[in-house]
Protein backbone atom coordinates (compact mmCIF):
# COMPACT_ATOMS: atom_id res chain seq x y z
CA UNK A 1 0.00 0.00 0.00
CA UNK A 2 2.71 2.29 1.20
CA UNK A 3 4.71 1.31 -1.53
CA UNK A 4 2.27 1.86 -4.30
CA UNK A 5 2.46 5.63 -3.12
CA UNK A 6 5.66 5.67 -3.37
CA UNK A 7 6.01 4.15 -6.83
CA UNK A 8 3.55 6.66 -8.14
CA UNK A 9 5.55 10.16 -6.99
CA UNK A 10 8.76 8.24 -9.00
CA UNK A 11 6.80 7.74 -11.49
CA UNK A 12 5.64 10.93 -11.76
CA UNK A 13 8.66 12.32 -11.80
CA UNK A 14 10.66 10.00 -13.66
CA UNK A 15 11.66 12.69 -16.78
CA UNK A 16 13.79 14.15 -14.34
CA UNK A 17 15.46 10.65 -12.81
CA UNK A 18 17.14 10.49 -16.25
CA UNK A 19 18.61 13.87 -15.15
CA UNK A 20 19.25 12.95 -11.36
CA UNK A 21 21.33 9.85 -12.55
CA UNK A 22 23.14 12.24 -15.19
CA UNK A 23 23.83 14.81 -12.41
CA UNK A 24 25.07 12.29 -9.95
CA UNK A 25 27.36 10.41 -12.15
CA UNK A 26 28.85 13.33 -14.52
CA UNK A 27 29.33 16.27 -11.62
CA UNK A 28 31.60 14.81 -9.55
CA UNK A 29 33.96 14.51 -12.56
CA UNK A 30 32.77 18.12 -13.50
CA UNK A 31 34.35 18.79 -9.73
CA UNK A 32 37.52 17.99 -10.34
CA UNK A 33 38.31 20.78 -12.50
CA UNK A 34 38.38 22.91 -9.03
CA UNK A 35 39.83 21.41 -6.69
CA UNK A 36 38.34 23.43 -3.78
CA UNK A 37 34.79 21.20 -4.73
CA UNK A 38 35.99 17.88 -4.38
CA UNK A 39 35.56 15.75 -1.30
CA UNK A 40 33.03 16.48 1.17
CA UNK A 41 31.80 19.59 -0.48
CA UNK A 42 31.35 18.15 -4.06
CA UNK A 43 29.61 15.32 -2.32
CA UNK A 44 27.16 17.89 0.00
CA UNK A 45 26.71 20.08 -3.57
CA UNK A 46 25.33 16.88 -5.39
CA UNK A 47 23.04 15.69 -2.73
CA UNK A 48 21.90 19.25 -2.30
CA UNK A 49 21.30 19.86 -5.75
CA UNK A 50 19.64 16.06 -6.17
CA UNK A 51 17.25 16.72 -3.29
CA UNK A 52 16.12 20.47 -4.71
CA UNK A 53 15.13 18.48 -8.15
CA UNK A 54 13.37 15.69 -6.37
CA UNK A 55 11.64 18.12 -3.90
CA UNK A 56 10.73 20.70 -7.00
CA UNK A 57 9.62 18.22 -9.45
CA UNK A 58 7.41 16.04 -6.68
CA UNK A 59 5.96 19.36 -5.21
CA UNK A 60 5.36 20.76 -9.10
CA UNK A 61 3.88 17.81 -10.20
CA UNK A 62 1.10 17.81 -6.94
CA UNK A 63 0.36 21.04 -7.96
CA UNK A 64 -0.10 20.55 -11.41
CA UNK A 65 -2.76 17.82 -10.72
CA UNK A 66 -4.18 19.11 -7.46
CA UNK A 67 -7.20 17.06 -7.19
CA UNK A 68 -5.52 13.98 -7.37
CA UNK A 69 -4.61 14.19 -3.88
CA UNK A 70 -8.55 13.98 -3.01
CA UNK A 71 -9.24 10.68 -5.14
CA UNK A 72 -6.34 8.77 -2.93
CA UNK A 73 -7.92 10.80 0.04
CA UNK A 74 -11.01 9.51 -0.72
CA UNK A 75 -9.57 5.50 -0.74
CA UNK A 76 -8.34 4.06 2.35
CA UNK A 77 -5.12 6.05 2.37
CA UNK A 78 -4.50 7.74 5.30
CA UNK A 79 -3.06 11.51 5.07
CA UNK A 80 -0.53 10.47 7.57
CA UNK A 81 0.60 7.79 4.98
CA UNK A 82 0.55 10.16 2.08
CA UNK A 83 2.59 12.74 4.04
CA UNK A 84 5.09 10.14 4.89
CA UNK A 85 5.82 9.00 1.60
CA UNK A 86 6.61 12.57 -0.05
CA UNK A 87 9.93 12.36 2.63
CA UNK A 88 10.65 8.60 1.49
CA UNK A 89 10.22 9.71 -2.27
CA UNK A 90 13.10 12.87 -0.99
CA UNK A 91 15.60 10.87 0.48
CA UNK A 92 15.13 7.43 -1.70
CA UNK A 93 17.76 9.76 -3.99
CA UNK A 94 19.69 10.60 -1.10
CA UNK A 95 20.67 6.78 -1.10
CA UNK A 96 21.58 6.89 -4.33
CA UNK A 97 23.36 10.24 -4.32
CA UNK A 98 25.73 8.04 -1.61
CA UNK A 99 26.36 5.34 -3.62
CA UNK A 100 27.24 7.19 -6.75
CA UNK A 101 29.73 9.56 -5.28
CA UNK A 102 31.41 6.30 -3.66
CA UNK A 103 31.67 4.52 -7.00
CA UNK A 104 32.84 7.34 -8.52
CA UNK A 105 35.35 8.12 -6.16
CA UNK A 106 36.85 4.68 -6.91
CA UNK A 107 36.70 5.25 -10.85
CA UNK A 108 38.43 8.80 -10.28
CA UNK A 109 40.53 9.56 -6.65
CA UNK A 110 40.56 13.03 -7.09
CA UNK A 111 37.17 13.05 -6.68
CA UNK A 112 37.98 12.38 -2.86
CA UNK A 113 36.93 9.60 -0.98
CA UNK A 114 33.38 9.07 0.70
CA UNK A 115 33.42 8.39 4.17
CA UNK A 116 30.69 7.39 6.61
CA UNK A 117 30.73 10.67 8.07
CA UNK A 118 30.39 12.89 4.58
CA UNK A 119 27.08 10.10 4.74
CA UNK A 120 26.00 11.23 7.89
CA UNK A 121 26.56 14.77 7.83
CA UNK A 122 24.72 14.96 4.31
CA UNK A 123 21.68 12.92 5.80
CA UNK A 124 21.89 15.34 8.76
CA UNK A 125 21.63 18.61 6.62
CA UNK A 126 19.34 16.60 4.29
CA UNK A 127 17.10 15.92 7.17
CA UNK A 128 17.20 19.76 8.97
CA UNK A 129 16.14 21.53 5.26
CA UNK A 130 13.74 18.85 4.28
CA UNK A 131 12.34 18.85 7.68
CA UNK A 132 11.53 22.90 7.33
CA UNK A 133 10.59 22.88 3.82
CA UNK A 134 8.02 20.25 4.22
CA UNK A 135 5.90 21.32 7.01
CA UNK A 136 5.73 24.76 4.80
CA UNK A 137 4.82 22.95 1.71
CA UNK A 138 2.20 21.05 3.65
CA UNK A 139 0.84 24.15 4.93
CA UNK A 140 0.85 26.99 2.45
CA UNK A 141 0.83 24.95 -0.61
CA UNK A 142 3.59 24.95 -3.30
CA UNK A 143 4.00 27.76 -4.65
CA UNK A 144 3.89 29.89 -1.58
CA UNK A 145 6.31 27.62 0.19
CA UNK A 146 8.75 27.71 -2.72
CA UNK A 147 9.06 31.39 -3.11
CA UNK A 148 9.41 31.85 0.77
CA UNK A 149 12.32 29.17 0.89
CA UNK A 150 13.38 31.33 -2.16
CA UNK A 151 13.32 34.54 -0.13
CA UNK A 152 14.90 33.31 2.80
CA UNK A 153 17.86 32.34 0.34
CA UNK A 154 18.18 35.63 -0.94
CA UNK A 155 17.80 36.77 2.78
CA UNK A 156 20.59 35.05 3.51
CA UNK A 157 23.00 35.52 0.49
CA UNK A 158 21.96 39.37 0.88
CA UNK A 159 22.83 39.64 4.62
CA UNK A 160 25.88 37.80 4.75
CA UNK A 161 28.44 40.17 3.75
CA UNK A 162 26.55 42.39 6.68
CA UNK A 163 27.03 39.23 8.89
CA UNK A 164 30.24 39.18 8.01
CA UNK A 165 31.02 42.76 8.48
CA UNK A 166 29.38 42.17 12.00
CA UNK A 167 31.08 39.13 13.44
CA UNK A 168 34.63 41.12 12.84
CA UNK A 169 33.58 44.23 13.91
CA UNK A 170 32.08 42.35 17.16
CA UNK A 171 34.69 39.92 17.64
CA UNK A 172 37.15 43.36 17.46
CA UNK A 173 34.99 44.81 20.27
CA UNK A 174 34.86 41.42 22.21
CA UNK A 175 31.25 41.37 21.70
CA UNK A 176 31.31 38.04 20.72
CA UNK A 177 33.08 36.36 23.40
CA UNK A 178 30.58 34.88 25.58
CA UNK A 179 29.40 33.16 22.14
CA UNK A 180 32.74 32.05 20.69
CA UNK A 181 33.54 30.40 24.53
CA UNK A 182 29.94 28.38 24.10
CA UNK A 183 31.29 27.19 20.57
CA UNK A 184 34.90 26.52 21.74
CA UNK A 185 33.84 24.39 24.16
CA UNK A 186 30.76 22.48 21.98
CA UNK A 187 33.74 21.83 19.55
CA UNK A 188 36.06 20.72 22.22
CA UNK A 189 32.91 18.05 23.43
CA UNK A 190 32.97 17.46 19.88
CA UNK A 191 36.64 16.72 19.08
CA UNK A 192 37.06 14.39 22.45
CA UNK A 193 33.76 12.39 21.81
CA UNK A 194 34.51 9.15 19.03
CA UNK A 195 33.77 9.38 15.48
CA UNK A 196 31.43 6.65 15.65
CA UNK A 197 29.67 7.81 18.73
CA UNK A 198 29.50 11.33 17.03
CA UNK A 199 28.09 9.54 13.67
CA UNK A 200 25.67 7.79 15.61
CA UNK A 201 24.24 10.84 17.18
CA UNK A 202 24.03 13.31 14.07
CA UNK A 203 22.13 10.06 12.50
CA UNK A 204 19.93 10.53 15.22
CA UNK A 205 19.92 13.79 15.53
CA UNK A 206 18.71 14.17 12.04
CA UNK A 207 16.25 11.12 12.83
CA UNK A 208 14.90 12.89 15.02
CA UNK A 209 14.49 16.49 13.46
CA UNK A 210 12.40 14.36 10.64
CA UNK A 211 10.48 12.77 13.03
CA UNK A 212 9.55 16.14 14.17
CA UNK A 213 8.68 17.40 11.05
CA UNK A 214 6.95 14.23 9.84
CA UNK A 215 4.42 14.47 12.53
CA UNK A 216 4.35 18.53 11.82
CA UNK A 217 3.20 18.03 8.31
CA UNK A 218 0.62 15.28 9.22
CA UNK A 219 -0.74 17.37 11.82
CA UNK A 220 -0.87 20.24 9.16
CA UNK A 221 -2.10 17.67 6.52
CA UNK A 222 -4.75 15.81 8.38
CA UNK A 223 -6.69 19.34 8.85
CA UNK A 224 -6.58 20.74 5.43
CA UNK A 225 -9.43 20.45 2.98
CA UNK A 226 -9.07 18.90 0.12
CA UNK A 227 -10.23 20.55 -3.27
CA UNK B 1 -31.49 -0.24 6.82
CA UNK B 2 -29.31 3.06 6.12
CA UNK B 3 -26.43 2.51 4.19
CA UNK B 4 -25.64 6.11 4.82
CA UNK B 5 -26.60 8.41 7.50
CA UNK B 6 -25.80 12.10 7.52
CA UNK B 7 -26.63 13.99 10.99
CA UNK B 8 -26.10 18.00 11.59
CA UNK B 9 -23.59 18.04 8.96
CA UNK B 10 -22.25 21.92 9.56
CA UNK B 11 -19.44 23.28 7.39
CA UNK B 12 -18.27 26.89 7.25
CA UNK B 13 -16.51 28.91 4.43
CA UNK B 14 -16.18 32.86 4.36
CA UNK B 15 -18.73 32.75 1.99
CA UNK B 16 -20.98 29.99 2.05
CA UNK B 17 -21.91 27.05 4.34
CA UNK B 18 -23.51 24.10 4.70
CA UNK B 19 -25.91 24.14 7.56
CA UNK B 20 -27.46 21.51 8.99
CA UNK B 21 -27.23 18.59 6.60
CA UNK B 22 -29.59 15.54 7.54
CA UNK B 23 -30.45 12.98 5.30
CA UNK B 24 -29.90 9.09 4.80
CA UNK B 25 -29.84 6.67 1.85
CA UNK B 26 -31.29 3.56 2.70
CA UNK B 27 -29.86 0.38 1.42
CA UNK B 28 -31.05 -0.93 -2.30
CA UNK B 29 -31.64 2.85 -3.01
CA UNK B 30 -30.32 4.91 -5.54
CA UNK B 31 -30.56 8.59 -4.55
CA UNK B 32 -30.05 11.39 -6.52
CA UNK B 33 -28.38 14.66 -4.81
CA UNK B 34 -29.56 17.35 -6.77
CA UNK B 35 -29.14 21.21 -6.15
CA UNK B 36 -27.98 24.17 -8.82
CA UNK B 37 -24.28 24.63 -8.94
CA UNK B 38 -22.93 26.09 -6.02
CA UNK B 39 -25.56 24.69 -3.46
CA UNK B 40 -23.36 22.42 -1.63
CA UNK B 41 -23.64 18.88 -3.07
CA UNK B 42 -19.69 18.96 -3.91
CA UNK B 43 -18.91 20.52 -0.14
CA UNK B 44 -21.38 17.70 1.67
CA UNK B 45 -20.04 14.76 -0.81
CA UNK B 46 -16.35 15.71 0.68
CA UNK B 47 -17.23 16.06 3.93
CA UNK B 48 -18.94 12.65 3.86
CA UNK B 49 -15.69 11.38 2.32
CA UNK B 50 -13.31 13.42 5.01
CA UNK B 51 -11.84 15.29 2.28
CA UNK B 52 -13.00 18.51 3.79
CA UNK B 53 -13.35 18.66 7.43
CA UNK B 54 -17.30 19.37 9.11
CA UNK B 55 -17.32 21.86 11.85
CA UNK B 56 -20.33 19.32 12.93
CA UNK B 57 -22.56 16.74 12.59
CA UNK B 58 -22.23 12.84 12.45
CA UNK B 59 -21.55 10.77 8.94
CA UNK B 60 -22.78 7.18 9.26
CA UNK B 61 -21.65 4.57 6.76
CA UNK B 62 -23.04 0.66 6.94
CA UNK B 63 -23.64 1.67 10.57
CA UNK B 64 -20.03 2.77 11.06
CA UNK B 65 -18.67 6.01 12.02
CA UNK B 66 -16.56 7.83 9.71
CA UNK B 67 -14.76 9.54 12.26
CA UNK B 68 -13.66 6.11 14.19
CA UNK B 69 -13.56 3.68 11.77
CA UNK B 70 -12.58 5.81 8.35
CA UNK B 71 -10.59 3.14 6.51
CA UNK B 72 -12.71 0.49 6.73
CA UNK B 73 -15.60 2.73 4.96
CA UNK B 74 -13.66 4.13 2.35
CA UNK B 75 -12.56 0.04 1.83
CA UNK B 76 -16.20 -0.39 1.17
CA UNK B 77 -17.03 3.14 -0.96
CA UNK B 78 -16.42 3.54 -4.57
CA UNK B 79 -16.10 7.28 -5.89
CA UNK B 80 -16.33 8.87 -8.80
CA UNK B 81 -15.69 12.62 -9.45
CA UNK B 82 -16.62 14.93 -11.98
CA UNK B 83 -13.16 15.02 -13.66
CA UNK B 84 -12.04 11.53 -12.52
CA UNK B 85 -9.44 13.51 -10.61
CA UNK B 86 -6.55 11.42 -11.77
CA UNK B 87 -2.44 11.93 -12.62
CA UNK B 88 -3.04 12.27 -16.28
CA UNK B 89 -0.07 11.10 -17.44
CA UNK B 90 0.12 7.87 -15.92
CA UNK B 91 -1.71 5.55 -17.90
CA UNK B 92 -4.50 3.50 -17.11
CA UNK B 93 -2.68 0.54 -15.42
CA UNK B 94 -0.17 2.72 -13.42
CA UNK B 95 -3.03 4.56 -11.70
CA UNK B 96 -5.05 1.33 -11.38
CA UNK B 97 -1.92 0.41 -9.57
CA UNK B 98 -2.03 3.17 -7.33
CA UNK B 99 -5.58 2.76 -6.11
CA UNK B 100 -5.59 -0.83 -6.21
CA UNK B 101 -3.41 -1.49 -3.56
CA UNK B 102 -5.47 0.66 -0.86
CA UNK B 103 -8.23 -1.94 -1.16
CA UNK B 104 -8.42 -5.14 0.50
CA UNK B 105 -11.20 -6.41 -2.00
CA UNK B 106 -9.42 -5.38 -5.20
CA UNK B 107 -10.44 -7.67 -8.17
CA UNK B 108 -8.40 -7.76 -11.38
CA UNK B 109 -10.56 -9.76 -13.17
CA UNK B 110 -13.17 -7.79 -12.03
CA UNK B 111 -11.32 -4.71 -13.58
CA UNK B 112 -10.27 -6.23 -16.25
CA UNK B 113 -13.86 -7.03 -17.04
CA UNK B 114 -14.87 -3.34 -16.68
CA UNK B 115 -11.88 -2.17 -19.42
CA UNK B 116 -12.83 -4.60 -21.83
CA UNK B 117 -16.66 -3.66 -21.63
CA UNK B 118 -15.93 -0.05 -21.66
CA UNK B 119 -12.99 -0.73 -24.62
CA UNK B 120 -10.09 0.74 -22.77
CA UNK B 121 -6.74 0.28 -23.39
CA UNK B 122 -4.57 -0.32 -19.90
CA UNK B 123 -1.66 0.89 -21.38
CA UNK B 124 -3.37 4.39 -22.51
CA UNK B 125 -2.31 7.58 -21.14
CA UNK B 126 -5.03 9.36 -19.19
CA UNK B 127 -4.76 12.24 -20.19
CA UNK B 128 -4.97 10.94 -24.34
CA UNK B 129 -8.82 9.62 -23.43
CA UNK B 130 -11.80 12.04 -23.43
CA UNK B 131 -14.20 13.13 -20.67
CA UNK B 132 -16.42 10.23 -21.28
CA UNK B 133 -13.69 7.53 -21.43
CA UNK B 134 -11.92 9.10 -18.40
CA UNK B 135 -15.62 8.80 -16.69
CA UNK B 136 -15.84 5.29 -17.41
CA UNK B 137 -12.61 4.44 -16.62
CA UNK B 138 -13.04 5.83 -13.00
CA UNK B 139 -16.47 4.00 -12.83
CA UNK B 140 -14.45 0.98 -13.77
CA UNK B 141 -11.87 1.45 -10.51
CA UNK B 142 -15.34 2.48 -8.03
CA UNK B 143 -16.84 -0.91 -9.51
CA UNK B 144 -13.44 -3.36 -9.05
CA UNK B 145 -13.24 -3.31 -5.32
CA UNK B 146 -17.04 -4.88 -4.77
CA UNK B 147 -18.00 -1.61 -3.12
CA UNK B 148 -21.25 -1.40 -0.97
CA UNK B 149 -21.92 2.57 -1.91
CA UNK B 150 -21.26 4.27 -4.82
CA UNK B 151 -20.49 8.36 -4.48
CA UNK B 152 -20.45 10.22 -7.12
CA UNK B 153 -19.97 13.68 -7.58
CA UNK B 154 -21.55 15.33 -10.73
CA UNK B 155 -20.46 11.81 -12.79
CA UNK B 156 -22.81 12.50 -15.80
CA UNK B 157 -21.98 16.51 -16.64
CA UNK B 158 -20.51 17.12 -19.86
CA UNK B 159 -20.80 13.67 -21.30
CA UNK B 160 -22.85 12.85 -24.34
CA UNK B 161 -26.41 11.14 -24.17
CA UNK B 162 -24.92 7.98 -25.58
CA UNK B 163 -22.04 7.52 -22.77
CA UNK B 164 -24.90 8.80 -20.23
CA UNK B 165 -27.54 6.02 -21.00
CA UNK B 166 -24.32 4.09 -20.63
CA UNK B 167 -24.04 4.95 -17.31
CA UNK B 168 -26.67 4.62 -16.07
CA UNK B 169 -26.88 1.21 -17.25
CA UNK B 170 -24.03 -0.20 -15.55
CA UNK B 171 -25.60 1.94 -12.22
CA UNK B 172 -28.54 -0.26 -12.69
CA UNK B 173 -26.55 -3.27 -12.98
CA UNK B 174 -24.46 -2.41 -10.02
CA UNK B 175 -27.96 -2.12 -8.02
CA UNK B 176 -29.27 -5.69 -9.19
CA UNK B 177 -26.61 -6.82 -7.13
CA UNK B 178 -28.51 -6.71 -4.26
CA UNK B 179 -26.80 -4.18 -0.74
CA UNK B 180 -25.89 -1.44 -2.39
CA UNK B 181 -25.96 1.83 -2.75
CA UNK B 182 -25.39 4.79 -4.41
CA UNK B 183 -25.71 8.18 -3.71
CA UNK B 184 -25.18 10.43 -6.99
CA UNK B 185 -24.98 14.30 -7.56
CA UNK B 186 -25.92 16.26 -10.26
CA UNK B 187 -27.65 19.26 -11.87
CA UNK B 188 -28.95 16.77 -15.15
CA UNK B 189 -31.81 15.85 -13.21
CA UNK B 190 -33.34 13.92 -16.62
CA UNK B 191 -30.70 11.31 -15.91
CA UNK B 192 -32.28 11.10 -12.20
CA UNK B 193 -35.98 10.79 -14.18
CA UNK B 194 -34.61 7.27 -15.29
CA UNK B 195 -32.65 5.62 -12.39
CA UNK B 196 -33.50 7.52 -8.99
CA UNK B 197 -35.52 5.79 -6.38
CA UNK B 198 -34.57 8.56 -4.41
CA UNK B 199 -34.34 12.71 -4.37
CA UNK B 200 -32.73 14.56 -1.94
CA UNK B 201 -32.16 18.25 -2.46
CA UNK B 202 -29.71 20.54 -1.15
CA UNK B 203 -30.28 24.76 -2.21
CA UNK B 204 -27.82 27.03 -0.46
CA UNK B 205 -26.14 24.77 2.00
CA UNK B 206 -29.74 23.40 3.65
CA UNK B 207 -31.32 20.45 2.85
CA UNK B 208 -34.67 21.58 1.18
CA UNK B 209 -36.11 18.16 1.05
CA UNK B 210 -35.72 14.11 0.60
CA UNK B 211 -38.28 11.77 -0.84
CA UNK B 212 -39.06 9.12 -2.62
CA UNK B 213 -38.85 9.98 -6.31
CA UNK B 214 -42.37 8.50 -7.66
CA UNK B 215 -43.85 10.14 -4.07
CA UNK B 216 -42.20 13.08 -5.22
CA UNK B 217 -43.18 13.29 -8.52
CA UNK B 218 -46.91 12.26 -7.61
CA UNK B 219 -47.15 15.45 -5.37
CA UNK B 220 -46.09 18.19 -7.71
CA UNK B 221 -48.01 19.02 -11.16
CA UNK B 222 -47.71 21.42 -13.73
CA UNK B 223 -50.38 24.04 -14.46
CA UNK B 224 -51.04 25.36 -17.74
CA UNK B 225 -53.96 27.83 -18.64
CA UNK B 226 -55.00 31.15 -19.99
CA UNK B 227 -53.52 34.14 -17.34
CA UNK B 228 -57.46 34.86 -16.97
CA UNK B 229 -57.90 32.20 -14.87
CA UNK B 230 -55.54 33.50 -12.02
CA UNK B 231 -56.45 35.08 -9.02
CA UNK B 232 -55.26 36.26 -5.73
CA UNK B 233 -56.39 32.78 -4.60
CA UNK B 234 -55.09 30.46 -7.11
CA UNK B 235 -51.64 32.44 -7.62
CA UNK B 236 -51.25 31.75 -3.35
CA UNK B 237 -51.16 27.99 -4.63
CA UNK B 238 -48.44 27.74 -7.07
CA UNK B 239 -44.46 27.36 -5.93
CA UNK B 240 -43.31 29.39 -9.20
CA UNK B 241 -45.56 30.68 -11.54
CA UNK B 242 -44.69 32.28 -15.26
CA UNK B 243 -46.85 34.54 -17.10
CA UNK B 244 -46.77 36.18 -20.56
CA UNK B 245 -50.08 37.36 -22.67
CA UNK B 246 -50.59 34.17 -24.04
CA UNK B 247 -50.84 31.79 -21.14
CA UNK B 248 -49.51 30.62 -18.04
CA UNK B 249 -47.41 27.86 -16.33
CA UNK B 250 -46.95 27.04 -12.26
CA UNK B 251 -45.50 24.28 -10.44
CA UNK B 252 -47.96 23.28 -7.47
CA UNK B 253 -48.11 20.83 -4.60
CA UNK B 254 -52.23 21.51 -4.40
CA UNK B 255 -53.46 20.38 -8.05
CA UNK B 256 -56.79 19.03 -6.93
CA UNK B 257 -57.24 22.62 -5.24
CA UNK B 258 -55.89 24.13 -8.33
CA UNK B 259 -58.00 22.01 -10.53
CA UNK B 260 -61.47 22.77 -8.52
CA UNK B 261 -60.83 26.67 -8.88
CA UNK B 262 -59.26 26.34 -12.93
CA UNK B 263 -61.44 23.67 -14.26
CA UNK B 264 -60.53 24.72 -17.55
CA UNK B 265 -56.61 24.36 -16.92
CA UNK B 266 -54.46 21.59 -17.86
CA UNK B 267 -52.32 19.51 -15.66
CA UNK B 268 -48.98 17.83 -16.80
CA UNK B 269 -47.04 15.35 -14.33
CA UNK B 270 -43.68 17.79 -13.29
CA UNK B 271 -39.47 16.29 -14.03
CA UNK B 272 -37.41 16.23 -11.73
CA UNK B 273 -36.17 19.48 -12.85
CA UNK B 274 -39.19 21.68 -12.55
CA UNK B 275 -39.58 20.23 -8.98
CA UNK B 276 -35.86 21.37 -8.54
CA UNK B 277 -36.20 24.76 -9.71
CA UNK B 278 -39.88 25.28 -7.64
CA UNK B 279 -37.98 24.35 -5.06
CA UNK B 280 -34.96 27.02 -5.04
CA UNK B 281 -34.90 29.97 -2.09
Amino acid sequence: MFLALIKKDLLLIRRYVVLLIALNLSVPFIMTMNTSFVGPMGFFIIVSATAYLVLIATGAKEMQYPRAASLLCAAPYSRGMMVLSKYVVIFLPYGFSCAAFWGMSFLKPQIGGMTPGMAVMGFLTLAVAVGIYMPLQFRLGYEKARYLIMAAYLVLVCGAPMLSTAVSNSVKTGALQAFSGLFSSAAAVLEGTAPAALAVGLLAAGIAALAVSVGASVAIYERVDLG
Amino acid sequence: MNILEVTGLCKSYRDFALKDITFSVPEGCIAGFIGVNGAGKTTTLKSILGLVRPSAGQIRVFGLDMAKDEKEIKDRIGVVFDDGQFYMELTLKEMKNVLAAAYSSWSESDFAGWLDRFELSPRQKISELSKGMRMKFALALALSHKAELLLMDEPTSGLDPLIRAEFLHVLTDYMEQGGKGVLFSTHITSDLDKVADMLIMIDRGRIAFQEEKDALMDSYRIIKGDPAMLSEETRKLFLKLEENTFGFTGITKEADRVMKLMPGALSERAAVEDIMLANLG
